[in-house]
C-alpha cells in the first residue's frame, strides 16, 4: 500500500517553520474550479495562484520554466491528484521547493470508475475497470463541496490562526453551491424520470450527470483528451446508432470538427457543457459555469421528455 | 566398401538451435519479469466492507457522495454544540437530509437520528439499500440491503453480524501521479 505525502505529515513542520502566523496563505492550484474554490475559502486571508497561465489546455499542458518559477513563492499546492494535473508533480520537483506541501483534494471523494470509450466496445480491449477512475470530480457540486471541506480542514490544520474564518468562508460557499444545485434540481420536479441513453464527447461529466440520476452510456474520445482517428470515428458513429444514444453532451470551449461530423451523420442533438478549464481565472467562474451546465442538462431532459 | 553419411540438405539442426535459443530467451524474460513484479497497490477488502466505486448501485453512489459531505458539515456543526437533528440538517439544505427532486431515483430514503447515528431507511430496496452514518473523524458509513432498522448496538461487531457492510473509498487505488515519497 502506498503511503502518501500529506500536509498533515512531515512537510507540515517545514511549512510551519516557514510560515509566519500573520502572513497571508499563498496557495497554488492547477485548474480553474480549484482557483474559484480557494479564492472563496481564503477570502482576504490568502492568495490563489494558478500554476497554468490562461489559455493553456491542461489536457495537453507541458510545464514551462516561467510557470515553474511561480511555485517558488507558494506555501502549499492543492492538487486534483487523480489524473487531471499529473504535470504538477514534475513542476514541483523542478522548482526550488521540491518538498512543497501538497493537499490531495480528492482524498475523501467517493470516486467513480472511468466509463469506457466507444472504441472499447469495438474490440480494442482497452481496460477501463479497476484502477482507472474518472478524474473530473470538480465538475459537480457534490464533488466540489467534498473537496472544499478537505482543503479547508488541511489549511486550518496548518494555520490554526485562520481556522475560524476559513471554515466560515467554506461553509458559506458550500451553502451557496448547494442552493444553486437545489434550484436546478427543482426544475426536474415536473418532468418524468429521464431514462434515455447518453454519450459524451469527453469523459468529464459522469459526476455531474449522476447528480441528476443520469448515467453515461459511452464516451466518444478513445482516451482522456485524445481525439478519435478517422477509422475510430466511423466506428463510433455506427456504435452511437447501435446503442440508441439519444443525447450527446459535447465540449463548449474546445469544439472539434469531428464533433460536427458525428452530429451530421447521426442526427443526434448535441448539448455543449463547460469543462471549466478555459478562460480567465475568476472567483465566481465555478458558480457561473456550473449554473450554465445545470441549465443545459435540464434543457436536454426537457426536450427528450417532450 | 566405404560408407559416407550425407546429411539431407536442410537447415533442421539450425532451426532446432534457433528454436532452443528462442525458448531460452523467453524463459529468461519470464523469470526476469516474475522476479521484478510489483505488488498490487490495491488491497483486497474483507467481506464486511464494500467498495464505494465498484460495489454500489448508481443510486447508492449518489447518496454516499451526499452523506460524505454531510458528515463534514455535521462535524463543523457539532463543534458548536450537540449533534444536529435531521430537521436541522434539512433546514441547512443539506442533502440527503433535505428533500431533493432526485430522491426517488436514489431509493427514496427516510432519514432519522437515533442517538449518535443517522439512519436512512430505503424506500425502494431495488434502487438502493439502507444507510447508516456514524459521525466522527473519519465518519463511518454502513450499508445494508433492504429496509433495515436502526441497530441497538452500533459497535462494529454488532453491525457486521446484523448484515451491515462498511462502505470504503480506496484513494490509494486512484492516484495517477508518481509520488516520490511513496513507499515502493
Amino acid at each position: 500500500m502506498i503511503s502518501r505525502r500529506l500536509v498533515l505529515a512531515a512537510p507540515a513542520i517545514l511549512w510551519a517553520a516557514r510560515a509566519r502566523a500573520a502572513d497571508p496563505l499563498r496557495v497554488g492550484v492547477t485548474l480553474h474550479p480549484y482557483h474559484s474554490w480557494l479564492s472563496n475559502i481564503l477570502g482576504p486571508h490568502g492568495e490563489t495562484v494558478p500554476l497554468i497561465p490562461e489559455g493553456f489546455n491542461p489536457h495537453a499542458y507541458e510545464p514551462r520554466a516561467e510557470d515553474i518559477r511561480r511555485i517558488d513563492r507558494l506555501d502549499v499546492v492543492v492538487l486534483n491528484g487523480i489524473g487531471h494535473d499529473d504535470f504538477a508533480e514534475r513542476m514541483i520537483a523542478a522548482s526550488s521547493q521540491p518538498d512543497m506541501p501538497v493537499i490531495e483534494a480528492n482524498r475523501d471523494v467517493p470516486l467513480l470508475a472511468a466509463v469506457g470509450g466507444l472504441s472499447s466496445r469495438l474490440g480494442n480491449n482497452r481496460t477501463i475497470g479497476g484502477k482507472v477512475v474518472n478524474s473530473h470530480t470538480f465538475l459537480s457540486v457534490t464533488g466540489a463541496i467534498q473537496q472544499i471541506q478537505t482543503v479547508t480542514r488541511a489549511l486550518s490544520g496548518q494555520r490554526p490562526d485562520l481556522a475560524d474564518p476559513l471554515r466560515d468562508n467554506a461553509r458559506a460557499y458550500a451553502r451557496r453551491l448547494r442552493r444553486m444545485r437545489a434550484e436546478a434540481m427543482a426544475g426536474l420536479a415536473d418532468l418524468p424520470a429521464a431514462s434515455f441513453r447518453i454519450a459524451t464527447i469527453h469523459g468529464a461529466y459522469d459526476y455531474l450527470l449522476r447528480e441528476f440520476g443520469l448515467e453515461v452510456t459511452a464516451v466518444v474520445e478513445p482516451a482522456h483528451g485524445i481525439e478519435p482517428s478517422p477509422s475510430q470515428l466511423a466506428k463510433t458513429i455506427a456504435a452511437i446508432r447501435d446503442l440508441d444514444v439519444r443525447v450527446i453532451f459535447s465540449e463548449l470551449d474546445f469544439p472539434s470538427p469531428y464533433v460536427a461530423t458525428i452530429e451530421r451523420e447521426t442526427g443526434i442533438r448535441l448539448y455543449p457543457l463547460s469543462h471549466i478549464i478555459h478562460g480567465p481565472y475568476r472567483p465566481d467562474k465555478f458558480e457561473v459555469e456550473m449554473a450554465q451546465n445545470y441549465a443545459t442538462i435540464l434543457r436536454a431532459i426537457r426536450e427528450q421528455a417532450a | 566398401m566405404t560408407t559416407t553419411s550425407v546429411r539431407p540438405a536442410s537447415a533442421r539442426r539450425e532451426s532446432l538451435f534457433v528454436g532452443a535459443l528462442c525458448l531460452a530467451v523467453l524463459a529468461a524474460s519470464a523469470a526476469a519479469i516474475g522476479l521484478h513484479r510489483r505488488a498490487d497497490d490495491i488491497r483486497s477488502l474483507p467481506a464486511w466492507q464494500i467498495d464505494a466505486r465498484s460495489d454500489l448501485t448508481p443510486g447508492e453512489q449518489g447518496v454516499l457522495a451526499d452523506l460524505a459531505i454531510a458528515a463534514g458539515e455535521i462535524a463543523w456543526l457539532a463543534e458548536a454544540g450537540a449533534l444536529p437533528d435531521v430537521a436541522d440538517l434539512a433546514a441547512e439544505g443539506l442533502p440527503p437530509f433535505a428533500p431533493q427532486a432526485s430522491d426517488g431515483l436514489r431509493g427514496g430514503h427516510v432519514w432519522s437520528r437515533s442517538g449518535g447515528l443517522y439512519l436512512g431507511r430505503s424506500g425502494d430496496p431495488r434502487v438502493a439499500g439502507s444507510f447508516l452514518m456514524i459521525p466522527g473523524d473519519p465518519p463511518a458509513i454502513w450499508l445494508a440491503p433492504g429496509t433495515a432498522d436502526a441497530p441497538a448496538d452500533p459497535s462494529q461487531d454488532a453491525l457486521r453480524s446484523a448484515g451491515w457492510r462498511q462502505v470504503v473509498s480506496r484513494y490509494e487505488a486512484s492516484v495517477t501521479r508518481h509520488d516520490p515519497g511513496a513507499a515502493q
